[in-house]
């Protein structure tokens, strides 16, 4: 990496986020970002309440009543959020509530491109970098999740930068420790940071293995290693599946069976480590991330999260419990409406090209294949860089692929797999513009422009509401309407009609935002976005004016206001290129 | 290029307010009592916005296929230029015993044709919504 490399990173960081802070405004409260608001007022209240008085704050009640609220989401995020606010809003004055939230959502989504970008430099190369750097944000959703303050960017960069400095630690140890940093910072943001080390060790193992090969005597502990590792997991596996989740939790106790069977574990891993470093050092070394992850990572997500601090296996054994018992929200999927598993098996393929811009898709497919068959034609794995590009390309889009996984949510849940798709996409780029006959100098700007200018039109035209953004190969938005996609989720839409709403409703008038959450509304009035005259109520029967959010799922609300207001006719709707967002009916006047 | 060309020229392939308000005016002077305007693509509701009061409006999903057989004649309005538009499959679903009555109104890029509903059935005397009880 040269010191241009360093600046071009900086600057990539610098002006995503200027991009994210200039265009934030017209984008509206999702259902859970006002969720995570209210948490994270909660959470700095007692950060306020700890600066004064440290012993009483961590007492298990005072814990117990911060952190329960939205306790199914580690608090990293929601802690900065809130922190955020109370220095950029309360304290100094300096934006409105919303902005001063979704602050620290800004600064991490900036480090996006400049992850990709330096992934590139030290991977794939530079152009590769620099094209999927600019094309991650060009993505129309990726661009309207890079605003608010949720975890899908956040754990997708933290998710990248464990990725960075796992390969990154392949070359000098020091990254080992950023490694588990990294890896702790996921933890502490989401849970999909616990595939994080499925995917990695592998690789890291397969890589020691062939480095092993020629010490026998090195191979043999690595082979001991794995076993104990392997052993602990499985003695882990059958405690917990003989006596079920619950039980199984209540025993992990200082003195019990599975701590005993852990302790082992360690100490075995530890033992056939130190003999594999003297063995085979360099076969040694490739392991350490793994360790530093397993070290660092666990002890970052222990220290952030309070609500762990008096019981950190209930409360660990408390959040994935509440994921693996998601409830499913109904969906539209080519026509259907999905309401339970199992889901297609091609949705994820299927909606990610769907919203993927076509001129960023393609590549990326390209960038993806082209690795493998050269892999298959020559009869010989990928280089190891490449391996773990291509493991977490899929690895995202592999795990929400299962069809007992809940698909709700659009594309975000498989975004920690798009960084890679786009440096794979930049790589087909680069060797294109190497098998063109002109001069990089003109074929750069022309491939990059050609490639990025149709994304970045989308993003314009669909912004703010790019939860209803869909690809050329949808037809747009409106292809996509008539294939019967999903219209639009979350909510957030409703700023389209809050103006019109704000000039027509008569005072004190009573409005049913459907859809929105009564915290989103009151954050709309706190931020001047809605009349503060203005009523909440919660069905058409009690409404004068119903903004009726288009899900086919909700259809029936919109047939239930026309009923009660006596019309079919709305006085006004967001129209997004044409397809319904959200519409407005306005009680007849007896 | 096909996916610059197609983002350039989204726009052009989507109806005004002036386009929807020349198709309010029209149906304000043109149809009649009975008369159902039926909206293609189905999710097109804009329209529900433009058209007089006095119409009923069609526009669900599955909507193309309904028989509408309270209705003797009915307005289809139409996007043929919208992407995806499957103006070939309406086709198929729809005009089985349906007869133009004229050929189509374009205004802008929507397209208003009028057919005789041939599914349409008369209501028995009792079930009339208008008879006396």
């Amino acid at each position: 990496m040269t010191r241009r490399d360093g600046i071009t990173a900086v600057v990539l960081f610098v002006a995503t986020f200027a991009l994210m802070a200039a265009t934030e405004r017209a984008i509206g409260i999702p259902r859970d970002e006002s969720v995570y608001f209210e948490a994270g007022e909660r959470y700095a209240a007692w950060f306020a309440d700890f600066a004064h008085r440290p012993h009483q704050a961590s007492s298990r009640q005072d814990i117990a009543r911060a952190f329960s609220y939205n306790a199914e989401h580690p608090v990293l995020l929601k802690n900065l959020f809130g922190l955020s606010h109370a220095l950029f809003h309360n304290a100094l004055k300096a934006m409105r509530p919303i902005s001063a939230f979704r602050v620290p959502a800004w600064l991490i989504a900036a480090t996006l491109p400049s992850l990709i970008y330096l992934l590139g430099v030290w991977t794939l190369g530079r152009i590769a970098g620099l094209f999927g750097a600019l094309a991650f944000f060009a993505i129309p959703r990726h661009f309207f999740h890079g605003h608010i303050a949720a975890f899908d960017l956040p754990i997708t960069a933290f998710w990248l930068a464990t990725v960075l400095a796992f390969l990154r630690a392949q070359h000098e140890r020091r990254w080992a420790y950023a490694c588990g940093i990294a890896f702790g910072l996921a933890l502490a943001t989401k849970h999909n940071a616990f595939f994080l080390p499925l995917v990695l060790a592998p690789l890291a193992v397969a890589r020691a293995y062939r480095r092993s090969a020629p010490f026998p005597e090195g191979r043999r502990a690595l082979f001991h290693l794995v076993l104990s590792l392997a052993g602990t997991l499985a003695a882990w596996g059958v405690m917990w599946l003989s006596q079920g989740i619950e039980r199984f939790v209540q025993s992990v106790q200082p003195l019990s069976p599975p701590v005993a069977a852990l302790l082992l574990g360690v100490a075995a891993t530890a033992f056939f480590h130190q003999r594999l470093a003297v063995a085979a050092p360099a076969a040694a070394e490739t392991l350490l991330p793994l360790w530093a992850m397993a070290v660092i990572g666990p002890l970052v997500l222990y220290v952030h999260w309070p609500l762990l601090w008096h019981a950190p296996v209930q409360g660990i054994a408390a959040w994935l419990s509440f994921h693996a018992r998601h409830e499913h929200y109904p969906w539209m999927y080519l026509g259907q409406l999905l309401r339970e598993p199992p889901f297609p098996l091609a949705y994820v393929l299927v909606v990610t090209v769907l919203t993927v811009p076509a001129s960023l898709s393609l590549p990326m497919a390209l960038g993806t294949l082209a690795p493998i068959f050269q892999s298959l034609r020559m009869r010989r794995w990928p280089s190891f860089d490449m391996a773990v590009i291509l493991a977490n390309a899929a690895a995202s889009i592999l795990i929400i692929s299962h069809p007992n996984v809940p698909h709700f949510g659009g594309v975000k849940h498989w975004f920690p797999s798009m960084p890679f798709l786009c440096l794979l996409a930049g790589a087909s780029v680069a060797r294109a513009i190497d098998s063109l006959p002109w001069p990089r100098r003109a074929s750069i700007p022309l491939a990059f422009g050609l490639l990025l200018a149709p994304a970045a039109i989308a993003t314009a035209r669909v912004h703010p509401y790019g939860t209803a953004a869909y690809s050329e190969w949808a037809g747009g938005v409106p292809g996509a309407a008539s294939l019967g996609m999903q219209r639009q989720f979350w909510s957030s839409h409703v700023t389209g009609v809050l103006p019109w709403i704000n000039s027509q409703a008569s005072k004190g008038a009573r409005v049913w935002l459907h859809e929105v959450t009564s915290l989103a509304f009151r954050d709309y009035q706190e931020n001047q976005m809605l009349r503060s005259d203005l009523v909440p109520v919660w069905s058409p029967d009690q409404a004068d004016i119903v903004a009726y959010q288009y899900h086919q799922e909700f259809r029936e609300h919109e047939y239930q206001t026309w009923e009660a207001f006596g019309t079919d006719r709305p006085a006004f709707g967001l129209y997004v290129d044409e397809t319904p967002q959200v519409v407005v009916y306005v009680r007849r006047k007896p | 290029m096909v996916a610059l060309l197609f983002q350039l020229t989204l726009s052009k392939r989507l109806p005004t307010d002036v386009d929807y308000q020349a198709v309010g005016d029209f149906l304000s002077r043109e149809a009649h009592p009975g008369d159902v305007l039926l909206l293609h693509p189905w999710w097109t509701d804009r329209a529900r916005l433009f058209v007089p009061a006095h119409l009923p409006v069609v526009g669900h999903l599955g909507s193309d296929s309904a028989a509408l057989q309270t209705h003797p004649r009915i307005w289809l309005l139409s996007q043929p230029r919208l992407p995806r538009a499957g103006t070939g499959a309406l086709k198929k679903v729809f005009l089985p015993a349906r007869v133009p009555l004229g050929g189509p109104r374009s205004f802008g890029n929507l397209s208003l044709s009028l057919f005789k509903n041939g599914r349409a059935q008369e209501p028995p005397p009792s079930f009339r919504p208008t008879s006396p009880l």
